[in-house]
């Protein structure tokens, strides 16, 4: 054999090896040079750097829906969907609050999470590239416990111009921009009333409202971390309810605590009317746990049993 | 060239007429008187043999040379119905493991009094990272005012 076709077999063998690691670790998989978490960073940078205007489709819920997105810097945005009976919601985030109000004049307040506390998510791989509302694509999936997420994102900007969620292999939502025009965008600051809002807790009035610590789940599915801890009111009007919430940055889990609330509610688990998610209910002491999350009766029934 | 042996003029005798003429052997047998005759007398022995009736089997001779013979083992019956019930059963399992999760017995849908709590839940889940915001603005969008 030449020194040539040695040399040849060599470089053959070597890039068979790489594309097999590829395969098997998609860890190591790489597009422009930026690995799977190097580009969900990237994107989760751009939501809060990045200005652009966005129109585009959602579906969830089994409802189809029109949705337009000024997105600030500093990630606050101003959201509006609009479904196919005419039903809208206005979603936003001045920075310092987040809030939605709708046509059924519910609204709600909650004093928003600094994105630094928010946790990274769990894991991360890249599935392709491709082209999307005239953008080049990077198409990255997200894991959290059942929940599995689709992320399209611009590969110049970092923005997520698509998103596809599964719970438990079946898809419950879906959005994709249409039209995109990167610009400056103003937000406007949040101009709701704040009674009944979500508002950050201190230990003391955690310990005011329960009559003691805010009980907290010991054992929590992979990758979720304590995010928030929030004081409102209770929808029966009782003051003095807990929230702790927990996020991988996938999804969301959610238990409001109240102690002695007169809201008549047994224990169980049970599925909210939206499908995916479950509310599962227990008594700990004195404080009523409601937990809430996109997680298996199993898994909510554990993370209710672990609640100390 | 020497005499053959019985043996082999036996098979020469069994050769073809048109073929024996092309075999060393004939030559000498047209010039030995001694072969021709040992050729004579088995071709008159062959005859005696063919002029004989044929023998009459007993019976029992198969019965006989039967229970002589080795017996051989009998494919197993159970064995072969084994390895079918053990394949039926790992399909069994396989099935069960794939649709029992779906035919177990589904979550009472919660009553109307936690949907403020799963509403504050969508809202909290807008914070996530990778929150898709638009479909929870879809969810949001039905949530009725409190009382």
């Amino acid at each position: 054999m030449t020194r040539g076709w040695k040399l040849i077999s060599l470089v053959l063998s070597i890039a068979l090896l790489v594309g097999l690691g590829c395969w098997r670790y998609p860890a190591l998989r790489r597009v422009d040079g930026r690995s799977a978490a190097q580009w969900l960073a990237f994107a989760e940078q751009a939501g809060r750097t990045v200005s652009y205007h966005a129109e585009g489709a959602t579906w969830a819920n089994g409802q189809r829906a029109h949705f337009t997105l000024e997105q600030g810097r500093a990630g606050c945005y101003t959201l509006q969907t609009t479904d196919a009976n005419g039903q809208r919601c206005t979603m936003g985030c001045d920075g310092h609050r987040l809030w939605y109000t709708n046509d059924q004049h519910a609204a709600k307040v909650v004093s928003a999470a600094p994105s630094s506390t928010t946790p990274a998510p769990v894991a991360g791989r890249i599935l392709g590239t491709g082209e999307l509302a005239g953008c080049s694509v990077v198409r990255l999936a997200v894991q959290s416990g059942d929940t599995w997420k689709e992320i399209t994102v611009d590969r110049h900007t970092g923005v997520i111009l698509a998103m596809t969620t599964q719970f438990r292999h079946r898809r419950i939502s879906a959005m994709r921009v249409e039209k995109i025009a990167y610009r400056d965008v103003t937000v406007h600051p949040c101009t709701l009333p704040t009674a009944g809002a979500l508002a950050t807790a201190t230990p003391a009035q955690v310990r005011k409202a329960l009559g003691r610590d805010a009980l907290q789940a010991t054992w929590l599915p992979a990758g979720m971390q304590l995010a928030q801890i929030y004081q409102t009111v209770c929808c029966c009007g009782h003051q003095g309810m807990i929230v702790v919430r927990y996020s991988d940055g996938v999804s969301t889990l959610t238990l409001s605590q109240t102690a002695n609330c007169p809201c008549e509610m047994g224990s169980g688990c049970l599925q909210a009317p939206s499908g995916h998610t479950l509310v599962a209910i227990r008594k700990v002491g004195a404080v009523r746990v409601i937990a809430v999350g996109p997680f298996d009766a199993g898994t909510m029934r554990k993370v209710l049993d672990s609640v100390r | 060239m020497r005499c053959p042996t019985s043996e082999e003029l036996a098979a020469y005798q069994h050769v073809p007429l048109a073929d024996r003429a092309r075999m060393p052997l004939h030559r000498h047998v047209m010039h030995c008187a001694a072969c021709r005759q040992e050729l004579q007398a088995l071709a008159r022995t062959v005859q005696l043999l063919e002029a004989l009736p044929a023998p009459v089997l007993p019976d029992a001779l198969w019965a006989g040379v039967a229970d002589r013979l080795p017996v051989r083992p009998r494919p197993a019956f159970w064995p072969g119905w084994g390895r079918l019930a053990a394949g039926a059963g790992v399909a069994v399992a396989l099935a069960l493991a794939l649709f029992v999760p779906r035919l177990t017995t589904p979550l009472s849908v919660a009553s109307s009094a936690t949907s403020p709590y799963v509403a504050d839940h969508a809202l909290l889940s807008a914070q996530d990272t990778f929150a898709d915001r638009t479909s929870v603005g879809v969810v949001l969008a039905s949530q009725r005012s409190a009382p």
